[in-house]
């Protein structure tokens, strides 16, 4: 399955990199990659590739410390076949803190 | 103030006062400021020993453990320290030295990428660039190492840094984000589910250790009447001798434990993340239990078996809610009469000393006495004993690697476990292999004259390997045999350490009597069977009602 994730984060040292470090470490490979700063933010387009569901990915770039929020936007099998969107978004400021309580029920991502 | 004694402020307003380091070039200026502060700087021998000790120090205090490298081959010396903590959860802020900023990128002598090379075992990790920022970094790295799930944090600091000079920095002291209470909604579905089942078991993980929740957990047991099993991590978060207590589950763990699992039609996790090691296939682990899933880290829920309720935030609020009474009287029962009719033999033939016997020894008599013991582990098959046949009453005085396992970790550990409780006695249980890991440290111990009593269990032989050579690869004994050891007992005395050695049974009560009395430390040599295996076991892969016993192989 190819995922397209939209992705916002502070723009700290070495950020982008651990971010892509996480996503090759838990198999997902990276097919494209789209990324600006503005002032204290980076916002980042990912397109991955990967036989694992896409929620590991999200709950992974979730425990990053500089991770605000990450959407997927787009699910297809290689085929071209489109999906109906998983739900594992991530916004940090929907979760204060570390408050992500309502984020992962198994009963919402059904891993 | 330099940027080195803003390091140290820095410090002491997180409460630190023992520190385990070696120093270095990069690491200079930070070392000359250590000179005048009253910040305690234990000196190791290997790097790795710093942050393998300082990851004890904060097992035992609750605090952040910290140590000190140099750049370089300090700071890679520390990685396997630092993977540990970031394996076990433990809260640690690592330091390294740097080359000045104005060199970083040039391969400078001693430079390595150090953030670069830490990244996948770090929680987080900075650099620190400007002088005005390394107050605030200090801070950061702290309550990031302490909040949440905890890990280590790297704070690499380049030479250039560490000597400037900036009069307003700030000091903020401790702190921490608080966890969030679980949701009520989640909590009365499990309840629900825990008041409906009728075969219940918790099972309890190292989790329990990290929310500080043990007495939690033990009136959750005892309220509802549940047994339990307990992860490597979480033994000790119920007495091991609780009649409710099966023991541990998985690989090594005990039969009526591993049955319990197969069985139950409930699984109440708490703080525990459904290892391999535990789950064995995991597509057989439990197969009948719906699982209600207690941790703190909203991303371990699910992760391996879906939860069908998962319960996020703090755990003791979530265990104090969660009493209620099921009618679960036959079940019980039947968990404890497995209990009794699996328990451990400690009457094995010969007159080779059983290590599991010794073990059992020793934990008896430390059972009886009013001081506290501390166990630190090596890695291998002594290790599984331990957690078999020692009795604990409280995870923190069970110290072993359990995510990485790493071997080498005992001998650091015990180290900082005293250091962080003087008063307790504290055990190193090492094997041959482990112990030769870190043996350096026996100079650390003659140092500071620390009273840590060493448990070598000498069986001429990487154990576990040989172990899974004789049972999975056709008695093949590749590269397993170390019986050109050196003689242990000299090696100690040379450091300038006690020792005895133990060959036979009836030597055996001797060393125990001065394990349990000698006031220094103490290096006590046991040489074991090199064929004794760690049983029962459950073959990698295999489902945990398929263990091995010693008898049916
Ligand atoms: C640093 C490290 N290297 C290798 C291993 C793999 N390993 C696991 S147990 C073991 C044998 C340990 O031997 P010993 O310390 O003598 O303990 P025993 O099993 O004999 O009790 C080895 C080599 C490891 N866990 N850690």
């Amino acid at each position: 399955m190819r995922f397209t994730l939209d992705v916002t984060m502070a723009n700290s040292e070495g950020g982008l990199e651990r971010l892509l470090g996480r996503l090759r470490q838990r198999s997902f490979t990276v097919c494209a990659i789209n990324a600006d700063t503005t002032n204290s933010r980076m916002t980042a387009r990912i397109v991955v590739d990967s036989a694992r569901p896409v929620e590991l990915a999200v709950k992974q770039m979730a425990k990053l410390i500089d991770i605000q929020g990450v959407e997927v936007i787009k699910a297809e099998e290689h085929s071209g076949h489109k999906y109906r969107q998983p739900t594992a978004n991530y916004h940090k400021e929907h979760f204060p803190k570390h408050d992500y309580r309502h984020a992962f029920c198994a009963s919402q991502i059904g891993l | 103030m330099k940027g080195s004694e803003i390091l140290i402020k820095a410090l002491e307003a997180e409460g630190v006062d023992t520190i385990f380091g070696y120093p270095g070039g990069a690491i200079m200026p930070v070392y000359d400021a250590l000179y005048d502060s009253n910040l305690k700087h234990i000196l190791v021998r290997h790097e790795q020993s710093a942050a393998l000790a300082a990851d004890a120090y904060s097992r035992v205090t609750g605090k952040v453990g910290v140590c000190l490298a140099t750049s370089g081959p300090g700071a890679t010396n520390l990685i396997t320290g630092i993977a540990n903590a970031f394996m076990d959860s433990i809260p640690m802020v690592a330091i390294t030295g740097q080359v000045p900023t104005g060199m970083i990128g040039s391969d400078a002598f001693q430079e390595v990428d150090m953030f670069g090379i830490s990244l996948p075992v770090v929680k987080h990790s900075f650099l620190v660039r400007h002088v005005e920022e390394l107050a605030d970094t200090i801070a950061r790295a702290f309550k990031i190492a302490r909040s949440g799930r905890p890990g280590p944090v790297l704070v690499d600091l380049p030479k250039d840094v560490s000597i400037a000079v900036f009069e307003q920095a700030e000091f903020k002291g401790k702190q921490i984000e608080p966890m969030p209470r679980p949701e009520a909604k989640q909590l009365a579905v499990a309840r629900s589910m825990i008041q409906e089942s009728q075969k219940p078991l918790v099972y309890a993980g190292g989790g329990v250790r990290i929310a500080d929740a043990t007495d939690e957990l033990r009136s959750f047991v005892e309220k509802c009447g549940i047994p339990c099993v307990t992860t490597l991590h979480g033994i000790g978060s119920i007495p091991g001798d609780h009649e409710l207590c099966l023991g541990m589950l998985g690989m090594h763990g005990t039969k009526h434990a591993n049955m319990a699992v197969q069985e139950c039609d409930l699984l109440i996790a708490v703080g525990a993340r459904f290892d391999d090691r535990v789950t064995g296939k995991l597509a057989e682990f439990a197969p009948h239990a719906r699982v209600v899933h207690l941790d703190g880290d909203p991303f371990e829920v699910s992760k391996l078996r879906s939860a069908d309720c998962g319960v996020i935030g703090d755990i003791k609020t979530a265990l104090n809610f969660l009493h209620t009474q099921p009618l679960i009287e036959e079940w019980v029962e039947t968990c404890k009469s497995r209990k009794q009719q699996y328990a451990f033999q400690y009457d094995a033939p010969g007159q080779s000393v059983y290590a599991p016997g010794f073990i059992k020894q020793v934990s008896d008599r430390a059972q009886a006495a009013e001081q506290r013991t501390i166990v630190t582990c090596d890695v291998g098959q002594h290790q599984m004993w331990v957690a078999q046949h020692f009795t604990f009453d409280m995870p923190n005085n069970h110290l072993t690697s359990g995510g990485l396992g790493t071997m080498g970790y005992g001998l650091p550990a015990g180290i900082g476990a005293q250091l962080a409780n003087p008063e307790a006695r504290v055990i190193v249980m090492s094997g041959d292999g482990s112990f030769m890991m870190n043996i350096q440290e026996l100079a650390t111990l003659k140092r500071y004259n620390i009273p840590v009593k060493i448990v070598l269990f000498n069986n001429q032989t990487l154990g576990m390997v040989r172990q899974w050579q004789e049972l999975f690869f056709e008695k093949r004994y590749s590269e397993t045999n170390l019986s050109d050891n050196p003689d242990f007992a000299k090696v100690a005395e040379a450091f300038g350490i006690p020792s005895m050695t133990v060959q036979t049974r009836d030597e055996v009560e001797g060393a125990i009597d001065r394990i349990m009395t000698d006031d220094g430390p103490l290096l006590v040599h046991v040489l074991i069977d090199p064929a004794a295996n760690v049983w029962p076991l459950v073959p990698p892969g295999k489902n945990n009602s398929e263990m091995l016993e010693e008898a049916t192989v």
